[in-house]
């Protein structure tokens, strides 16, 4: 290799390395994500929501590593007392569709919806958003 | 008056004005509230709102007790490209509504929005919701 060809090659494995790089920021190559999730309930079914979130649902989500950073109940009209606002943090992202769908078929999970919704379902809509922490941000 | 007619009065005096002392401060000294806020950037000002924030206002923040949890980017279309999400954790709704008025008249905020924003405004609307951790939640 002549002295042209080891500069080229080496501007290739550089270029590579910075493609990569910019890759692995967009989020889908690695990473922890956190998925925001708001909930809005039906009437009056706030209150038996955040009771299988105490009791039974945040722990099916320890066990298949789906962490929980943070539950809230917004305080202000119009969301207050229809509303639960939660915070999970996944392996990344791809983590975050393979927890989802075992989640959806976790035995537990199918067993506790059904007898739960049995007079009928909680949430009206949620709406979920992926993110990731920005450069400036604190850690959590 | 007789003598025991007037320490009854001094007590009630005494009384009352503690209890509504300590009626006064539990509501002023409340309780932790969270805050949190997606901003819907104007079109195509997305990077230039992020980058106030890491160059300047996560700064003036910590100055007027603002706290932040954390910031995010979504990782998603449709919002990834215009909407920009944080957390602030304040001592209490009093203290938020406080730090957000000694934020906004602090002239170098005031210089660093006008600034920012010469070439049009960056954000199109902020969801600002206001809430309570649930009982069963890790503390953020």
């Amino acid at each position: 290799m002549n002295r042209r060809e080891l500069l080229q090659g080496m501007g290739a494995v550089m270029m590579i390395s910075a493609a990569s790089g910019v890759e692995a920021q967009g989020g889908d190559a690695g990473g922890p994500v956190y998925e925001l999730r708001i909930y809005h309930t039906y009437e009056g079914k706030l209150e038996p929501l955040l009771k299988r979130f105490r009791e039974k649902e945040t722990k099916i989500f320890e066990r298949l590593d789906m962490h929980g950073v943070g539950y809230w109940t917004p305080n202000d009209e119009p969301l207050k007392g229809r509303t639960l606002v939660y915070m999970l943090r996944h392996k990344s992202r791809a983590a975050a569709n393979e927890n989802w769908a075992r989640f959806t078929k976790d035995p537990e999970w199918v067993k506790l919806k059904a007898e739960t919704e049995a007079n009928g379902a909680f949430v009206e809509k949620h709406d979920v958003t992926f993110m990731t922490l920005t450069d400036f941000s604190p850690k959590l | 008056m007789n003598r025991r007619e007037l320490w009854q009065g001094m007590g009630a005096a005494a009384i009352l004005p503690f209890v509504s002392g300590e009626t006064a401060a539990r509501a002023a000294s409340g309780e932790t509230v969270y805050e949190l806020r997606i901003y819907h950037a104007m079109e195509g000002k997305r990077e230039a709102l992020v980058a106030r924030f890491r160059d300047h206002t996560d700064a003036l923040f910590k100055k007027h007790g603002l706290k932040p949890v954390a910031y995010w980017n979504p990782t998603d279309d449709p919002v990834k490209g215009n909407t920009f999400i944080y957390i602030l954790k304040h001592p209490s709704r009093e203290a938020a509504t406080a730090n957000w008025k000694s934020f906004h008249d602090d002239p170098e905020w005031i210089k660093v929005s006008t600034a920012s924003e010469a070439g049009g405004k960056l954000v199109e609307k902020v969801d600002s919701t206001y809430m309570t951790l649930a009982d069963f939640s890790p503390i953020v």
